[in-house]
């Protein structure tokens, strides 16, 4: 029989072009003959030019043969040789039905087939690519004798399906939003932060179709000692100061937590409410509570610059970074957004985790430039940055720092009025995220921009 | 109750310069004049000036503050046992919101009680707990997100991060309990958390 299969054609001649992407990116598309070590599960890193990555356009096949009925067909139907079988006949008048392919080509409009791939069901592999095909339906004689006719033309038509080829091996992309917070703020500071970043306002569950997964890298401690806190300073300042007042809250503590969060300036908190109702000519409480704000403040401003001088080391970060690698095998490739301190901890992580890219790039033999993360910074309490960065005018708490020294600390690049919402000028939410002010369109350019980077 | 000399600072600076008697003459005439001289209490205190603490209390019995267990207990008084003190229980019940956020905010409380009672060298106990936690402020979110426009989606989540913040705060109201959760908190440095995805509000 002549009729040659038609599908290992195609398959060789798609593959020789290249495959293509479709409507989600991918990340990796890997082909034949790729060494095993460079195998996402294990690398983590990616081919290092976007078109690499995310292969952009169509591929087509196209029969540019010139005995096309012989090599771009397909046997569709025969005629048997007899009516108890299926059997295609060899005889003169056997007829065989072909189609010949004339081209095929990725459909645009059609969905790629995906299974979820098992180390991250947020990623998917293509088990298989939508195609449509233009064919020429023929009825041939191969086996007359002593010469067979010519090919009957019956039909043209268009014809989709989808192809199980799957080389080389395509992914979705993932990506990973890691909030770096700073050590003032609560568990439920730290979350709020996380979740306004998350909303649809901000950035959303996705970015071009890919998964946004939100992870908090909790960071409390100053790196004094083993079970040190800094918030631990802020509550002595506190207790301290509610001396002051003969003790009027020495066990109200809510308005402790409501200082610490920044909401004792919101209308409808209880500082606000006790303020209010609480009368004395000479706003007795008023006062004690902005002596408060300006206390934990300068301790605040105090233990930064300790923490500034002392930063934490790979060690320290030994957590995240270790996170951070994981992500990273679960080919999420991660923008870390990092507030106040929690740049500190930022810096060391993604030092760690850069440095375990290289090495294992260089262990695969691939380019080591490439690290799947890049690093947001946001009123940045570290002498160093590892990206780029937003730090207002205003923000009190790292123009406390810059007094301290005036030469290390990154220089603000945002002017911003204080507003009474967050006297500190510093807090992420009521300052840097707060959707009245400019500044959250531009921490949200600077994530999407290192988003589309990576 | 003591006087509150504080606020005689330019009465008593005058009294330097003239004869201590006569000071002490004009000060009781103008006190007379203005306190129609029937307080049995000091003369120089004002009605408005006794006691913030007595204030205080009374805006805390009148509901305009929330009235809060202040014992040395950590976990306080949990009479229906449902893991939440009662005194938040009845600051819950009080919220001026919806049931389904009443019931978030229920939540949002049984995961803080939590924070003050887990044994801090249980690690996993205590990851687990980061997880409930997170997935408490995903349900407070969802829920009081839930048919409101995108349009104030912004000032709507602000109002349940506020709920939220009050519970936390609520909850570690005394110095005691301040300092677990203090501890607890210390005790997660390091560690990473995932913001939930799916179902995040208990049944």
């Amino acid at each position: 029989m002549k009729a040659k299969n038609w599908l290992t054609l195609l398959s060789f001649g798609l593959f020789a072009a290249g495959i293509a992407a479709q409507p989600k990116p991918y990340q990796l598309c890997r082909g034949l003959g790729t060494p095993n070590q460079q195998l996402i599960q294990t690398n983590y890193r990616y081919p290092p030019k976007p078109e690499q990555r995310t292969v952009i356009g169509l591929n087509r096949f196209e029969c540019t043969s010139a005995y096309p009925v012989d090599e771009c067909s397909e046997t569709k139907a025969c005629k048997p040789v007899n009516s108890m079988t299926d059997q295609c006949g060899e005889s003169d008048d056997s007829w065989y039905d072909v189609w010949v392919w004339r081209r095929s080509q990725l459909d645009p409009q059609a969905l790629p087939h995906y299974f979820p791939w098992l180390s991250n069901p947020a990623v998917q592999t293509i088990v298989q690519f939508p195609y449509i095909g233009r064919v020429d339906a023929y009825r041939t004689w191969p086996y007359a004798t002593p010469l067979a006719p010519e090919p009957q033309f019956l039909e043209s038509m268009d014809v989709r399906f989808y192809s199980p080829f799957s080389k080389p091996e395509c992914y979705t992309m993932a990506h990973l939003l890691g909030f770096f917070n700073g050590v003032w703020n609560t568990r439920r500071e730290a979350w709020a932060s996380l979740k306004t970043m998350r909303e649809q306002s901000f950035l959303g569950p996705d970015w071009r179709g890919a998964p946004i997964r939100y992870e908090l890298f909790y960071n409390q401690s100053c790196k004094r000692s083993a079970n040190d806190s800094c918030l631990q300073d802020v509550a002595e300042v506190f207790r301290q100061r509610s001396a002051e007042i003969d003790g009027l809250l020495d066990r109200r503590w809510e308005y402790f937590w409501e200082q610490v969060t920044g909401q004792h300036t919101q209308a409808g908190s209880f500082t606000q409410r006790l303020v209010a109702r609480v009368a004395r000519s000479d706003n007795a409480l008023a006062n004690w509570f902005d002596a408060l704000g300006n206390a934990v403040l300068a301790k605040i401003t105090a233990l930064s610059t300790v923490l500034a001088e002392n930063p934490p080391t790979a060690q320290d970060a030994a957590q995240h970074t270790a996170q951070l690698i994981r992500a990273g095998q679960r080919a999420e490739r991660a923008v870390l957004v990092a507030h106040s301190q929690g740049n500190l901890f930022v810096n060391a992580a993604y030092d760690a985790y850069l440095a375990h890219s290289r090495q294992a790039g260089t262990l695969v033999g691939e380019d080591t430039g490439y690290v799947a993360a890049k690093v947001v910074h946001i009123a940045p309490a570290s002498p160093t940055l590892r990206g780029p960065h937003v730090l207002a005018s205003s923000d009190l708490v790292i123009n406390g720092l810059r007094r301290v020294d005036g030469t290390y600390l990154p220089v603000s690049n945002a002017t911003l009025p204080l507003d009474s919402k967050d006297p500190s000028g510093h807090k992420l939410l009521d300052t840097y995220l707060d959707e009245a002010r400019p500044l959250r369109a531009q921490i949200r350019q600077l994530i999407t921009d290192a988003l589309d980077a990576l | 109750m003591q006087p509150n000399y504080k606020n005689f600072q330019p009465l008593a600076t005058a009294c330097r310069h003239i004869a201590r008697w006569l000071c002490l003459s004009i000060t009781v005439l103008a006190l007379t004049a203005c306190g129609g001289g029937k307080s049995t209490e000091s003369p120089t205190t004002p009605p408005a000036e006794r006691g913030m603490k007595e204030q205080l209390e009374a805006l805390e019995k009148a509901g305009e503050l929330p009235t809060l267990d202040r014992s040395t207990s950590i976990a306080g008084p949990d009479a229906d046992s449902n893991g939440i003190r009662d005194d938040i229980d009845a600051y819950i019940v009080a919220l001026p919101v919806n049931e389904a956020v009443k019931k978030a905010a229920v939540q949002v409380a049984r995961v803080q009680q939590k924070t003050l009672l887990i044994d801090l060298n249980d690690r996993l106990a205590l990851l687990r707990l980061a997880e409930y936690e997170a997935a408490s402020t995903a349900c407070m979110s969802t829920t009081i997100l839930a048919e409101v426009p995108p349009e104030l989606h912004s000032k709507v989540l602000k109002e349940g991060h506020a709920i939220t913040f009050k519970i936390e705060a609520i909850t570690a109201n005394t110095p005691e309990r301040a300092d677990r959760y203090l501890a607890y908190m210390r005790a997660l440095h390091g560690t990473t958390t995932t913001y939930p995805e799916g179902k995040v509000c208990e049944d």
